[in-house]
């Protein structure tokens, strides 16, 4: 099965909670055809719960949705204090 | 009586250079006595002097950034802070020494000791009470030209739309994404220009929201809408610097409005994280 290359952009308070930590706020992945936002946050172990939003080409979306290549993902933390 | 004060303003006025301009001022005393003498605000001798020219003292450190057309627009301009706790009272502080002319905050809490370590106007003396009431005696004390009206009230969808009457622009210090979502909402219904800013730890964001803009919709509460959504925050806290740091901001982002200036921060997300100063921004656009 082909893999697909995607671009990813981490909010730099993720990198530290991901398991393991991820060392750069912007990088290049090959993942698996089919794969799925809520996969990508899972393959990357960032804990689901501290992810505010998910963007996919500059646009907000659902966690079931299918990756193409060439996708831009940015993964933004829940941030809310005041 | 407009002419009377414009000569009683030239003859109080007195020279100060600022790097190689200089600049008719009027000391805080001269402000006060014309205030008096023509039955007038300070905000009002205040706006006249700069319309004509002539810089206020406590304004004169702004005069090289606003002018004395954009002090005179900041006295006149009318903002909304919903929160004054970390951010909200540094937002609130800011603002009044800037000058701008009338500030509305609410905020529904009384003072606690949890929040000495980072909330501006919580001192040892003030733990129980209300936040907006302490707000607003500390803003007469840093400057007389300010109409400050403290609202002792959770900000909701019953009581927003009175709030935002007649307000230019609004700023979100809330501590929850539900209530945030909210009050977006409210502004793009009432046509009101929202500044967020949001801290965990040693993080924050912020972003400026025109009406219709997509801003913090590209957020999803993790409570459905019921109830109150928080994130990182909750085990990361909130030392000082950063609700410091946020407030300012947005406070700038503010300025922006408030004077007609292309805000930096709308359709992005500003994200830093102090303990290492990364920065990123997020598109929030939607093409």
């Amino acid at each position: 099965m082909r893999g697909m290359e995607i671009d990813v952009k981490v909010a730099t308070i993720l990198l530290k909670k991901a398991e393991p930590p991820l060392r750069s706020t912007r990088f290049s992945l090959s993942v698996e055809d089919g794969t799925d936002v809520e996969g990508l946050i899972g393959t990357l172990g960032v804990p689901p719960r501290l992810v505010g939003s998910v963007t996919v080409n500059k646009r907000r979306s659902p966690r079931d949705r299918v990756l193409a290549h060439g996708d831009l993902v940015a993964i933004i933390p829940a941030i809310s204090g005041g | 009586m407009k002419r009377d004060l414009a000569r009683a303003i030239r003859d109080a006025a007195r020279n100060r250079r600022e790097g190689d301009t200089d600049y008719l001022c009027l000391s805080l005393n001269a402000v006060r006595e014309l205030a008096s003498e023509f039955n007038s605000s300070t905000a009002a001798v205040s706006v006249h002097a700069l319309e004509n020219g002539f810089v206020p003292e406590r304004y004169l450190k702004n005069a090289g950034t606003i002018g004395l057309e954009g002090q005179a627009a900041l006295l006149g301009s009318t903002v909304l802070v919903v929160g004054a706790g970390g951010i909200g009272g540094h937002v609130v502080e800011l603002l009044a020494r800037l000058g701008v002319g009338r500030i509305d905050v609410a905020d529904p809490d009384v003072f606690d000791e949890t929040n000495l370590n980072r909330q501006v106007f919580a001192g040892e003396d003030v733990l129980g009470l209300p936040k907006v009431d302490v707000a607003r005696d500390r803003v007469r004390a840093i400057n007389s030209d300010v109409s400050i009206s403290p609202i002792r009230l959770e900000v909701g969808r019953d009581n927003i739309a009175e709030l935002l009457e007649g307000k230019d622009v609004v700023i979100d210090a809330l501590d929850n994404l539900d209530d945030r979502l909210m009050l977006q909402e409210a502004c793009r219904l009432h046509g009101v220009v929202m500044v967020h800013g949001a801290i965990a730890g040693s993080c924050l964001q912020a972003t400026t929201v025109f009406p219709g803009d997509p801003g913090l919709t590209v957020f999803t509460p993790a409570s459905g809408g019921e109830g109150k959504a928080r994130g990182i925050e909750v085990e990361m806290g909130a030392p000082a610097a950063t609700p410091a740091i946020s407030a300012a901001v947005q406070v700038q982002e503010v300025l922006n409005v408030l004077l007609g200036r292309t805000p930096a921060l709308r359709g992005r997300m500003l994200y830093i994280d102090l303990e290492d100063w990364t920065v990123e921004f997020f598109d929030l656009d939607e093409h």
